[in-house]
């Protein structure tokens, strides 16, 4: 069977982490694959085994910050916001990326 | 790392199962939010729970991904493995007990010998600032000499004051630099005089070694003068020990040598001079005291301290600040050679003058203390702990044996664990967590086993002495050398069987189990026990052929024609300076000895003399010989000694031509003289002695003394070199003309020893010489009392240690390699047991497959052996030089060792095939 959907590229995935958490609301886990999920319509799965090890490196490196609240279930759940400095490293992994990508495809469309 | 991420990382290690249970949590959350959306597309609570677990994927393997990314997986890990290690050692009581016994004997003995190495050569002098205490000259001669040249070690007391008067060092301090100045000891009360070391230094000495008394007052420069009255400082132990330790003991008085000597004060415990030996002093005296009396008098003459062309002093002092040491030399150097100048007056001749000038002063650091002992058992000590590093290298093969063979039985564990999500390196962590556990728990009964160890090597070293100032509680240079011995042998014993277990996951990955299949793969997989199978036997070979190498040598030492009959001969110290007796008295007391011990019924002779066969031996002298004109920088010396009538009698040397001393042999008859075979061979050219004439110093003294009689060449310090060219001379022949009586000469004839036969009971024997000495005089003191055999092997102490010591480990590692051998050979071969079953079902004879197994066992064997041999070839020749009548190519002991260690394969070998050659095919298979 043919999947329509894709493997994320190698480091992509702490960008997308980044990127849905941009509009500066606390996300929890499920929230961010949802999200990266329902954007890209089901292109893009979240391997969840994934994605937890990545926020937990992303905490790490302190672009994003963790904290225990109410979900809409009224459960404890971790929800993530990003940092200042996450800020900056998801501006710069922005331009790089958008280089990257602009360069395939002129390479896909020229070549 | 910033300020958040220290948080995390000391949050996640010491809340560790917060961390876990939160993340666990949002695990479910996220669980239940999947199942959530999976219900509200309409399937059933069961279906929608069970895609969500399956999206999710393996929850444990992300957990320990998680825990990856907290990044202190390491430090937890390690805990969690110690806890591990400590749980699987409980279990396996029997592993543990032999893992832990072998590796606390191994590194202990390397612990106990490294304990002797630091207090010989690492530590410092119980003194101030020891860093900066600097010795003039290097302390290689000892004793008196009557000249100097070269690099000079000993002073004179004139040259001394000259040297610290000169003001070039900020201090200088002087002290004899004799050993043994034993003195006779009396306070009232005392049945009796004992004996004690008594050390003579001058009045800054405690001052310049920056040391304070513990009680009282240290000796001070103005004690040091004929005028002052008479000190001593005692030390803390013979003070603690001798003296009850009380209070009132300083300012009292003692008789040193029979003179009143007031106590001024107690050393500092620990305190044992400048010099770390067996029996340091117990009492220090000013140097002046020698004049005064109530000195130690063996072998030093009250004349030394007026005489200033009699070297006996070591001098040590401190650089003034700023100074460098080459300064100081060269400053101290020109001072020394104008101190000779002035010696020499005006007329000084072109010799000496070029002697003066080839004289010079070397500082060398004193701080760990004057060196003899340094010298003495550097390569000794070296050498065992050589030895003792390749036995606990065989027993660190022994234990990656015992874990490759357990961890052989833990591999299912081991694929679990990582099916589970364990990282190959967190199982190689785990087994090298394992290993080090064991090393470090081993390292640590070890430390028990090295103290007790180093006081065995004390006893074994300086058995005769009464007290060895060396410390051996572990310090914390013995506790690192521990541990990094230690953390070496896990290393070594640790990485085979973690190599081992990676590997292993590879392998059962793909399904592979004990099977017969995984025997075609054997000849691999058990490549790291062949390994240590080869290097064990190696190791054994070189262990055993040093040790062997070792005895043998021992063996011709003290089998050898030492030239004299060392059995039943008692030696009896005594010294009647130190008695009070002066030369004119001698011959009386010399006489009643003489006729007195040789009355004892039981005695066949007896005998008296200044040197007696091992027992320090000689004064040599430059000689000149009647029809001998020694070339250039040829030797024209020999070995003195003065000796009484049956003196050789007594010794058993034999008499090979002309006559030995006799009660006609007196002061006032010819002067006559007994040579021995070496002065013969050396300088009698003619080869015929008797009635020649050969005299003590230059030219002018050749027809000073007759030879009467040639003795037989007889061993009398050494036993490893050749005899060198003696002179006996009779007891109180003094050379004529006047002065004669204050040079060297003139002490000699005081002896040191008195020698009587018999083949009697020793203690009775001993209790009756006591008895007829003290009838005698009994101011005179018998120091101690031993046979010649005992001196003999006092001479041979440290051979005999090494080669001991080296047989012992020698056998320690045999055995060691042949329970290891054993161990591993037949559990190597139980694991085929399945593929001998098969052989034989499929028709191969009984005898060649028991044969084939056996011949793959050997040949592991004989590849050890053909490293080991050369290996061993190359060590003997590295310590051929401790060796005496045994070289590199005496293989025998390698050989005989090779020949044991083949047996004890062949036999391990042989046993389980055997028994798996017996067993049912059927069985063997179904059991796969």
């Amino acid at each position: 069977m043919k999947s329509n959907r894709v493997d994320l590229l190698q480091g992509t995935l702490d960008l997308l982490i980044l990127r849905t958490l941009q509009d500066n609301s606390a996300k929890h886990g499920w929230d961010v694959a949802e999200r990266i999920e329902q954007i890209s319509q089901h292109v893009l799965e979240v391997n969840q085994g994934s994605l937890y090890p990545a926020l937990h490196r992303l905490e790490h490196q302190g672009w994003i910050k963790a904290e225990w609240g109410v979900s809409e279930l009224g459960r404890r759940a971790r929800f993530y916001r990003l940092t200042p400095l996450g800020r900056k490293q998801l501006a710069e992994e922005t331009e790089d990326w958008e280089r990257l990508s602009a360069a395939i495809n002129r390479v896909m469309r020229m070549a | 790392m910033n300020w958040t991420n220290l948080w995390l990382r000391l949050r996640a290690l010491f809340g560790r199962r917060a961390a876990d249970r939160d993340l666990r949590d949002e695990v479910d959350f996220h669980i239940q939010m999947e199942t959530r959306k999976n219900r509200l597309r309409g399937a059933g609570e069961a279906e929608a729970r069970r895609q969500a677990l399956l999206k999710f994927g393996s929850i444990s393997r992300f957990e320990e991904e998680c825990r990856d990314e907290r990044r202190v997986h390491f430090l937890e890990n390690i805990v969690r493995d110690f806890r591990y290690t400590l749980r699987m050692m409980r279990r396996s009581p029997g592993f543990t007990t032999v893992a832990l016994t072998s590796l606390a004997l191994g590194i202990g003995a390397n612990a106990a010998i490294f304990t002797l190495m630091n207090a010989v050569f690492l530590k410092s002098l119980p003194v101030r600032d020891p860093s900066s205490l600097l010795l003039l000259g290097d302390a290689r001669s000892q004793g008196v000499a009557a000249s100097i040249s070269g690099s000079v070690s000993a002073f004179s007391w004139d040259l001394y004051k000259h040297l610290r008067d000169a003001n070039i060092l900020e201090s200088l301090a002087a002290f004899q630099s004799s050993d043994n100045t034993q003195a006779s000891i009396r306070r009232a009360g005392w049945s009796s005089a004992s004996p004690a070391v008594v050390k003579l230094v001058s009045g800054n000495y405690f001052d310049v070694l920056g040391v304070n008394a513990a009680i009282g007052r240290t000796i001070l420069p103005s004690d040091d003068s004929t005028s002052a009255p008479a000190t001593a400082v005692v030390s803390y132990r013979y003070w603690k020990e001798k003296l009850d330790g009380n209070l009132s003991a300083v300012g009292s008085t003692i008789d040193i040598n029979e003179k009143p000597v007031s106590i001024i004060g107690v050393a500092p415990e620990g305190f044992f001079g400048d010099t770390l030996k067996p029996d340091p002093p117990s009492f220090w005296r000013p140097v002046s005291s020698l004049e005064t009396g109530g000195a130690p008098a063996n072998r030093i003459d009250a004349g030394l301290v007026n005489n200033p062309d009699q070297h006996w002093l070591y001098l040590v002092g401190r650089l003034k600040s700023g100074d460098s040491i080459t300064q100081a030399q060269v400053r101290l150097t020109a001072a020394l050679q104008n101190w000779m100048l002035s010696r020499e007056g005006s007329n000084v001749s072109a010799d000496m003058l070029q002697i003066i000038k080839g004289t010079y002063v070397r500082l060398t650091h004193a701080g760990g203390g004057i060196g003899h002992m340094r010298r003495d058992y550097f390569a000794t000590l070296w050498l065992l702990l050589g030895i003792s590093a390749l036995v606990l290298l065989i027993t660190c093969a022994n234990i990656a044996n015992l874990i490759l063979a357990r961890g052989t039985a833990r591999r299912a564990e081991g694929s679990v664990r990582h099916a589970l999500g364990a990282s190959r390196w967190r199982l190689v962590q785990q087994s090298l967590t394992e290993s080090l556990t064991l090393a470090i728990a081993g390292g640590t009964l070890g430390l028990l086993v090295a103290s007790t160890g180093a006081r065995l090597l004390i006893n074994l070293f300086f058995g005769g002495a009464n007290y060895v100032p060396i410390q051996t509680e572990p310090d914390v240079r013995v506790l690192v050398f521990t541990l990094v011995v230690s953390s070496l042998s896990a290393l070594i014993f640790g990485v085979l069987p973690a190599i081992r277990v990676s590997s292993d996951v590879a392998m059962t990955i793909r399904g592979t189990s004990a099977s017969i299949k995984s025997s075609a793969l054997s000849r691999r997989k058990f490549g790291l026990g062949r390994t240590v199978i080869v290097a064990q036997v190696a190791l054994a070979i070189v262990v055993l052929a040093g040790a062997g190498s070792f005895t043998r040598s021992l063996g011709n030492l003290s089998g050898q024609r030492f030239g004299f009959d060392p059995a039943n001969v008692l030696i009896v110290d005594v010294d009647p300076v130190v008695a009070g007796y002066k030369y004119d008295r001698l011959a009386s007391l010399y006489d009643r000895i003489f006729s007195r011990l040789n009355a004892i019924s039981g005695v066949s002779s007896a005998s008296m003399s200044l040197y007696s066969p091992f027992k320090g031996c000689c004064w040599s002298f430059s000689i000149a010989v009647e029809g001998f004109t020694p070339k250039e920088n040829e030797d024209d010396g020999a070995m003195l000694n003065r000796v009484s009538p049956r003196y050789f009698e007594t010794i058993g040397t034999r008499v090979l031509q002309g006559r030995s001393f006799d009660e006609h042999d007196t002061p006032t008859s010819r002067a006559v003289a007994v040579v021995n075979e070496a002065f013969v061979r050396l300088y009698i050219p003619d080869g015929k002695p008797i009635g020649k004439h050969f005299g003590i110093g230059d030219k002018s003294t050749r027809g000073d003394l007759e030879i009467v009689g040639v003795v037989d060449n007889a061993k009398y310090d050494r036993p490893r070199e050749a005899v060198r060219p003696m002179a006996f001379l009779p007891l109180l022949q003094l050379k004529p003309g006047p002065g004669s009586i204050n040079t060297g000469q003139y002490g000699s004839n005081f002896i040191n020893a008195i020698e009587v036969r018999s083949t009697g009971n020793r203690t009775a024997l001993a209790a009756e010489v006591r008895r007829v000495l003290a009838e005698i005089d009994p101011a005179l003191v018998l120091f101690n009392m031993n046979t010649v055999s005992d001196n003999v092997r006092q001479a041979l102490r440290q051979e005999l240690v090494i080669a001991s010591l080296a047989m012992f480990f020698g056998l320690l590692g045999l055995v060691l390699a042949c329970v290891g051998l054993y161990g591993l050979t037949a559990y190597m071969i139980q694991r085929r047991t399945g593929e001998i079953s098969i052989r034989l079902a499929l028709g191969a004879d009984r005898g060649n497959v028991i044969g084939m197994v056996i011949r793959d066992a050997l040949a592991q064997g004989i590849a050890g052996v053909l490293i080991g041999i050369p290996a061993a070839f190359i060590a003997v020749r590295l310590v051929a030089s401790h060796l005496f009548g045994v070289g590199p190519t005496d293989l025998q002991d390698s050989v005989l060792a090779a020949g044991v260690l083949l047996l004890c394969i062949a036999i391990a070998a042989f046993l389980p095939a055997y028994r798996a050659s017996r067993v049912d095919p059927a069985i063997a298979l179904k059991y796969e």
